[in-house]
């Protein structure tokens, strides 16, 4: 309530999210610095080890991190968390995946392809081009179990959501809205406008890891050239001949 | 074997619900009351985190093909063994081609049936680390949905005895009208003063949109201060997120769990059982309470399930001055306060300062 006082606010800023959780505020924009930094504060609790700390959520600016408050205390986790405060801000991150997603564009795959184009102006062709030439920050995963909150989409990419949602998004679709990009990763409700698909199951709760893609990943997406390449690597997925190509720098 | 002659209105095989995959987006579904599956379970002398049955408002029609103890916790459905009526809250024994149904809501909301023995894993596999269902992901439970008439599952043979000496536990009532105790935030900032007012102030009704994701609730409206969303973050059982509508929504197991809407205040872990079991019309007052109370009540709770549990002892709460501290070991480590039957002495650490404080720790037998 003072911050509105304030001109100049101090982060971190923590705030009880219940008796169990702490909300730890990293910013209030959303910007891939302040993102790397929340990924950094995980990263220095993880070493810590502590057996009360249960789990800990990263969004866009902001991390939650639930625990049991028998055995830990809100002030230790807020000290640790102050400390490892500087050593996190500005830090390179070591070792960055980037993670392909082959994309067949348009047609049935894609049925909102061509109103996007009408839309910003663009050829189709430049849309996809202007799509698929981004590696995408994956910000946090959420929404539905898998679904990637990716940022960096091309501002002559911005279109506004559907008026009305479609009932039913198939898994896989590739969509956009606003300034945001995604993969639907089962299908479900949706507003976004699709304009592709990929056969890649980027989430699957039967795996032991569910999501192929982690916060903090890069995602690229590749054009397939047509359908029969997309049935080609739907079927090697199937037949678990299919390996996603990961670039580590 | 087990086999639904009847589903009842809704009913799910869940047990505590599942750690670690919040951040894919995988919320914990579970029991909205975990405390009511606990102590089905250890009535049983069952793992209290055994995945049971939660039955909502009509509870099931069971056809047992051969001899279990059962024990059902939670809200009273009414539940009835070959049309005679049994309690809830202690244990029951089902002898063999009988049939367990319910009459009708009593109080609550949501039963919890344990089986002794549990579940069998050949019947409902572990996804994630938990036979927890949740419907909106297809996944978990019962394939991925509520039970159907005809499922069928099987009851693992227990070679465990309860601790219990006595087979029951006290009922905990359930009535139409509740006060929820909560922490305000982590964004009351972002609502007007007279919201905060209006929050702990008025009363609050439970509208027909109430599931296993959250209760949707009808009041004076809860007006922002500025624009109603915020970059999204993550959310928690209990939060109670105000949309642009100004009407308050408590999120439970299955919501979203990142969220873009401002959260004035969270239920308190305490009061989890109680907001589990609230149905539509009826009424909750929300009175805001301080983090130590919260932690108190907390550890209260926790240490009711400790003694059932047949230990003595349990949760301390430790303080130096006002400040509630975390005693760690010499590798920085919180050293468990749960059954510490032994006297120890350590060093504490406070708002990052090591303290030089000797404690003693003795159980309390």
């Amino acid at each position: 309530m003072s911050s509105k006082n304030t001109t100049e606010i101090n982060y971190p800023l923590f705030r009880n999210l219940g008796d169990s959780a702490l909300l730890v505020v990293a910013g209030n924009t959303v910007s891939s610095k302040i993102n790397s930094q929340v990924r950094g504060l995980i990263t220095e609790i993880r070493k810590k080890d502590w057996p009360g700390i249960q789990e800990m959520v990263p969004s866009y600016s902001s991390l939650v991190i639930h625990f049991n408050p028998l055995v830990l205390s809100v002030s230790a986790i807020e000290s640790l968390i102050c400390d490892a405060w500087d050593s996190t801000a500005d830090v390179e991150e070591k070792s960055v995946k980037t993670i392909s997603i082959p994309t067949l564009y348009g047609g049935n795959f894609g049925p909102d392809l061509d109103a996007v184009a009408e839309l910003t102006g663009l050829s189709t062709e430049e849309v996809i081009e202007k799509h698929s030439v981004v590696n995408y920050l994956v910000y946090a995963l959420g929404f539905s179990p898998g679904f990637p909150y990716l940022g960096g989409l091309d501002e002559s990419l911005k279109c506004a959501r559907l008026c009305s949602p479609r009932l039913n998004v198939p898994a896989g679709s590739v969509a956009i809205a606003d300034l945001q990009t995604g993969i639907y990763p089962v299908a479900s409700p949706g507003g976004w406008r699709i304009i592709g698909r990929t056969p890649i199951k980027i989430f699957d709760p039967l795996r032991n890891s569910p999501s192929i893609i982690d916060p903090g990943d890069f995602i690229k997406f590749e054009p397939i050239d047509d359908e029969k390449m997309y049935r080609d690597i739907e079927n090697q997925i199937t037949e678990g001949m299919f390996e996603i190509e990961v670039k580590l720098s | 074997m087990i086999t639904v002659l009847n589903p009842g209105t809704f009913t799910t095989v869940q047990d505590l619900g599942r750690t670690g995959f919040l951040r894919y987006g995988v919320p914990e579904s579970g029991a909205l009351d975990k405390y009511s599956l606990r102590c089905a379970n250890l009535l049983l002398g069952n793992d209290e985190g055994m995945a049971g049955l939660e039955a909502t408002l009509f509870g099931p029609s069971l056809k047992f093909n051969r001899e279990v103890k059962i024990s059902i916790c939670g809200g009273d459905l009414g539940p009835m063994l070959d049309g005679d009526p049994i309690n809830n809250w202690e244990v029951v024994n089902v002898p063999a081609n009988s049939e367990l149904s319910f009459q009708g809501l009593i109080q609550g909301a949501r039963a919890y049936i344990a089986f002794e023995g549990g579940i069998s894993e050949q019947s409902i596999s572990v996804i994630l680390g938990s036979m927890s269902t949740y419907c909106q992901g297809g996944f978990g439970g019962f394939k991925g949905r509520a039970l159907v008439q005809g499922d069928t599952f099987e009851i693992n043979d227990s070679f465990h005895e309860s601790h219990l000496s006595q087979k029951k536990i006290d009922p905990i009532e359930f009535p139409e009208k509740v006060e929820l105790r909560i922490l305000m935030g982590p964004q009351e900032d972002m609502f007007l003063e007279d919201a905060i007012k209006l929050l702990a102030e008025s009363e609050f009704k439970v509208t027909v949109d109430a599931d296993r994701m959250g209760i949707r609730c009808e009041g004076p409206v809860l007006q922002h201060s500025g624009p109603a969303d915020l970059i999204s973050d993550g959310t928690v059982f209990g939060a109670i997120q105000v949309p642009s509508s100004g009407m308050p929504i408590i999120l439970l197991a299955d919501r979203g769990t990142t969220g873009g809407y401002p959260k004035i205040a969270t239920v308190i872990s305490a009061d989890h059982t109680k907001l589990a079991q609230l149905i539509p019309g009826d009424t909750i007052v929300f009175q805001p309470v301080s983090l130590e109370t919260a932690i108190d009540e907390f550890a209260k709770q926790e240490n009711r399930i400790t003694e059932l549990k047949g230990f003595d002892g349990g949760y301390s709460k430790i303080s130096v001055g006002d400040d509630l501290i975390s005693i760690v070991d010499e590798d920085d480590k919180p050293i468990l306060l749960d059954n510490i039957d032994k006297t120890v002495k350590i060093n504490a650490k406070s708002g990052g300062e090591d303290i030089e404080v000797d404690v003693t720790f003795q159980s309390r037998k």
